[in-house]
């Protein structure tokens, strides 16, 4: 447990996560709902994001 | 070689312009008179002009070879008023083609060295084996060669030949009722737009996500290990930075702000 990179499983569950939503963006455009498909964008993108710094966080493990 | 390019632009100028504007004219679609025909004649000139303008070294030299004769041999056609009837596919992949070669050996002829003197003789190192390191770069080369050849070709063929695509073009676009002239005339503008702008969308992104990354590579990727260096030096405190938690904050907002409004609509 004590070596199991947490950090990398959440960085990947995130940036899979976010592929989700920007699946969904496509389906509700396809449903002609502008407003749900422009918040789920918003959605991916910030969930890409929080991948991102938790990658951070996973170098700084890494190199510690 | 710079016979190649000049020969290639007077095939395109003869089978995107001449050839259909006489096709038209004989159709009585297009008058006889002398602006047509100055029209017909200005790509001539930078054609002609070929390895003096090569010669030149300047800009508006190879913008006029490679954007102004395509553009004045395929716009005079581009809103359909030299069509007399449905354009064979064979015929505009023909012109597909023959523009893709002469864009191809008009930009090979351009970045060439210009050297008026005797040829250069060549003989082959005696090296045993070339390394690794250099069968995967000129590897990478063929395959971006082969990737710049092939989307555009399929972009081409999805955009002006594909049937099924062909067929949506002719339900959302063709009048049903009109004379077929003026829906095919609208057709072919989409087409020809579609084709434009996927074409200028292709060089843009071949030039950024391609060519961008490779230069970067030659260059022994200084910027890429400056970036990461001052990330490893950032990432030493161990601790989220603050983005990490507006990131969360709207994430969550988002999508809080997407229940609420799915649990409101009826």
């Amino acid at each position: 447990m004590k070596n199991f990179p947490y950090f990398q499983f959440l960085t990947l569950l995130l940036m899979g996560g976010s592929l989700v939503f920007f699946w969904e963006c496509i389906a509700y455009l396809a449903r002609r709902d502008y407003v749900a498909s422009g918040l789920l964008t918003f959605i991916g993108a910030f969930t890409l994001w929080v991948g991102s710094e938790l990658a951070r966080l996973a170098l700084a493990e890494r190199a510690a | 070689m710079t016979s190649l390019p000049a020969v290639l632009g007077i095939n395109l100028w003869l089978v995107a312009l001449v050839v259909p504007y006489l096709l038209a004219l004989s159709h009585a679609r297009v008058g006889h008179g002398a602006p047509y025909w100055v029209s017909a004649a200005l790509p001539l000139a930078p054609i002609l002009l070929f390895s003096y303008l090569r010669h030149l070294r300047h800009p508006i030299a190879a913008t006029a070879l490679l954007c102004g004769v395509p553009l004045l041999c395929v716009v005079p056609g581009a809103d359909g008023t030299l069509l007399y009837t449905s354009l064979p596919r064979l015929a505009v992949a023909i012109q597909a083609v023959v523009l893709l070669l002469y864009l191809v050996a008009a930009s090979r002829a351009l970045s060439a060295p210009c050297w008026d003197g005797p040829e250069a003789q060549t003989t082959p190192l005696q090296a045993a084996e070339v390394p690794l390191r250099w069968r995967r770069r000129v590897f990478l080369y063929r395959a971006l060669f082969v990737l710049c050849l092939a989307v555009p070709l399929v972009m081409l063929y999805g955009i002006d030949l594909h049937p099924a695509n062909l067929r949506a073009l002719r339900l959302s676009f063709g009048r049903p009722g009109a004379k077929e002239a003026g829906s095919l005339a609208r057709i072919s503008a989409v087409q020809a737009a579609a084709t434009a702008a996927v074409a200028l969308l292709w060089v843009a992104a071949y030039r950024v996500c391609f060519l961008g990354l490779l230069s970067g590579h030659l260059l022994h990727d200084r910027e890429v290990n400056l970036h990461t260096a001052a990330l490893q030096k950032e990432a030493r405190r161990g601790r989220p930075r603050p983005q990490f938690y507006l990131a969360m904050l709207l994430a969550l907002g988002s999508m809080i702000s997407l229940i609420w409004r799915s649990l409101r609509s009826p």
